[in-house]
């Protein structure tokens, strides 16, 4: 059954397409990955499906409803939540304080019960913060979880970015990126970590450049080069693909100047 | 309870020892009554720095609740104290409006456009004579405080609503809303990408902010019992974002410390005659680069890593 359907999205920046009339499916409960060069379009891709651009043409449906062009906050209500390729954090917080905020679709009580710290408001933040707390330790936060997200190493922030997401319950997880940066212990900690949020019943689409990791990550994998499919399928047939493989001996040939 | 005890004492301070020593001065209780009312107004411009945003506009928006208050209780017979909070209603919704379209610039662009629109506002009420009376003004405003205490009351009343302010602004920031306001001044895309309605949000901080300015510009248009168009002006705006500055942008207590050292500050050095102004330019260009996170940070530099953990 498929999740998310993308269908012939395109975009434009100025005389840069981006992204060309690209379209695939993803399935419930898989791990999908989305690879390709330097500017083929991943990202671009990412935040038009997230509502964080709008596509010039093309449309994206999710549980069968349309979300094209929806802002953000509307598509991550539907359950439809990103991390971003750059760290991104509010930098003065607290890890804590980052996930309780990331709760923010779960506070149900209404403002004015907050802003008097009704009994009920209380109880909802204090289960809350639990299950900020729990989600931290999940991803293995939990011991610098008072600390303020500035001086968190790296590797912390991409896993604290991911628990952020979680945080908002989504069915569709979107990561761009997520073992940038790691070390190969560090990746295959968050290899298990992505196969354990799967396994909890989250769709998984992720960007990745670290080749061994999507090959043993990924139930199926879409390459795109300049905006464009160039091939979908298992992680076998990807590696054996003569375009894939083109596409990157294509971009090694510019690196070395031929 | 340790954290309580610095503003128990301020508040026994104001609204007990201030009033005894001065109770027979009407010049001081006038200053004391500015201060009061000037600091409830920049609690507003505190609030849209909260959300990330230099708000050069309270001017507009005082201007905007004195007329209101002006034109219900004089030319309309309405009672002050309904009047009063209409005046709010009316800034908050206008202030609500122009938000939603110019809130979506930031830095500069945003501080120049709220600059704009103090200067803009002067304009319409100088121009819009059918309800202003354009340059004339509206005077003998009535007033509610009134024999022998007026002033007292008016000192008490202008302490208790910023009191009132204080305490509104302070549980904003301790509850879930203050907590999406600060999600907004650190990053507003990853704000948004966990569902949290940015626009909306925001234009709720900034309606706030105005209604604040329209209250505090009310109760200080009824206290002078006129108003102008020149009333609430340009220089007001930037004193309103000077006092947040000055006396500390992550506290609460920040615009009123603020308005308080700058207000009885300048009224102190009248006694240097021409000079006032310059020796209180040169004193706060001194404070902003000695004390670049304000007057408070002085008191609270020992506790700075509590203050990280979310305790405003
Ligand atoms: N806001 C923008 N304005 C103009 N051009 C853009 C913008 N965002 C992306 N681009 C361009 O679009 C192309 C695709 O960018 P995108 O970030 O989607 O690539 P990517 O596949 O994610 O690359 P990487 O692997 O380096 O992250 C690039 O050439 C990029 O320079
Ligand atoms: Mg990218």
């Amino acid at each position: 059954m498929s999740l998310l359907q993308v269908s012939s999205l395109s975009k434009r920046f100025g005389g840069l397409q981006a992204v060309d009339n690209m379209s695939f499916e993803v399935r419930a409960g898989e791990i999908l990955s989305v690879i390709g060069p330097n500017g083929a379009g991943k990202s671009t891709l990412f935040k038009m499906i997230a509502g964080a651009l709008k596509p010039n043409s093309g449309e994206i449906y999710f549980d069968s409803r349309r979300i094209t062009g929806q802002p953000q906050h509307i598509v991550a209500q539907k359950g439809v939540v990103r991390t971003f390729q750059e760290t991104t954090i509010f930098r003065e917080m607290s890890a804590l304080e980052h996930v309780v905020i990331a709760h923010h679709l779960q506070a149900t009580s209404g403002a004015w019960g907050a802003f008097v710290n009704s009994g009920r408001s209380r109880r909802e933040e204090e289960a809350i913060r639990q299950s900020a707390a729990e989600i931290l330790n999940y991803l293995g936060l939990g011991h610098v979880q008072n600390e303020a997200a500035k001086n968190l190493p790296h590797g912390y922030l991409r896993a604290l970015g991911i628990a952020m997401a979680l945080a908002a319950k989504p069915k569709l997880l979107l990561l761009d990126e997520p073992f940038a940066g790691m070390n190969p212990e560090e990746t295959d900690r968050a290899i298990e970590m992505v196969r354990g949020i799967c396994m909890r019943g989250v769709t998984v689409l992720l960007v990745e450049h670290d080749m061994r990791a999507v090959m043993r990550i990924s139930h199926r994998i879409v390459a795109v080069s300049f905006g464009r499919k160039i091939a979908e399928g298992s992680p076998q047939e990807i590696q054996n693909n003569p375009s894939v493989i083109e596409a990157y001996l294509g971009r090694e040939d510019d690196e070395l100047g031929i | 309870m340790n954290r309580l005890l610095g503003p128990l004492i301020g508040l026994a301070l104001y609204l007990g020892i201030v009033p005894l020593l001065i109770h027979g001065s009407s010049y001081w209780l006038t200053v004391f009554i500015n201060i009061s009312l000037l600091a409830f107004t920049s609690l507003g411009v505190w609030l849209t720095f909260y959300i990330g945003r230099i708000n050069i506009a309270q001017g507009a928006f005082a201007l905007i609740g004195g007329y209101a208050v002006a034109v219900l209780t004089t030319l309309h017979g309405w009672p002050f104290w309904l009047a009063l909070p209409m005046a709010g209603l009316v800034a908050g919704l206008v202030g609500g409006v122009v938000g939603s379209t110019i809130l979506r610039l930031r830095g500069v662009y945003f501080a120049m456009l709220t600059l704009c629109l103090t200067e803009a506002t002067r304009l319409l009420a100088l121009n819009w004579t059918g309800v202003t009376q354009g340059a004339s003004g509206i005077i003998g405003i009535p007033t509610p405080f009134g024999g022998d205490s007026s002033y007292l009351q008016a000192y008490f009343f202008s302490a208790l609503l910023l009191l009132a302010g204080l305490l509104a602004i302070w549980r904003i920031t301790q509850c879930r809303m203050g907590r999406v306001f600060r999600a907004l001044q650190a990053h507003e895309d990853l704000a948004a990408s966990i569902g949290i309605n940015v626009a909306q949000y925001r234009v709720l901080a900034f309606s706030i902010a105005c209604a604040f300015g329209g209250l505090g510009g009310a109760v200080l248009t009824v206290f002078l019992q006129s108003i102008y168009p020149t009333s609430f002006n340009v220089t007001n705006s930037t004193d309103f974002m000077l006092y947040c500055f000055l006396g500390g942008l992550q506290f609460v207590l920040g615009p009123a410390v603020g308005a308080l050292v700058l207000f009885l500050g300048f009224q102190l050095l009248s006694a240097l005659g021409s000079y006032q102004a310059l020796v209180y330019a040169i004193l706060m260009v001194l404070a902003m680069l000695l004390l670049p996170n304000g007057l408070l940070s002085l008191r609270f530099s020992v506790r700075q890593k509590s203050m990280r953990e979310g305790q405003v």
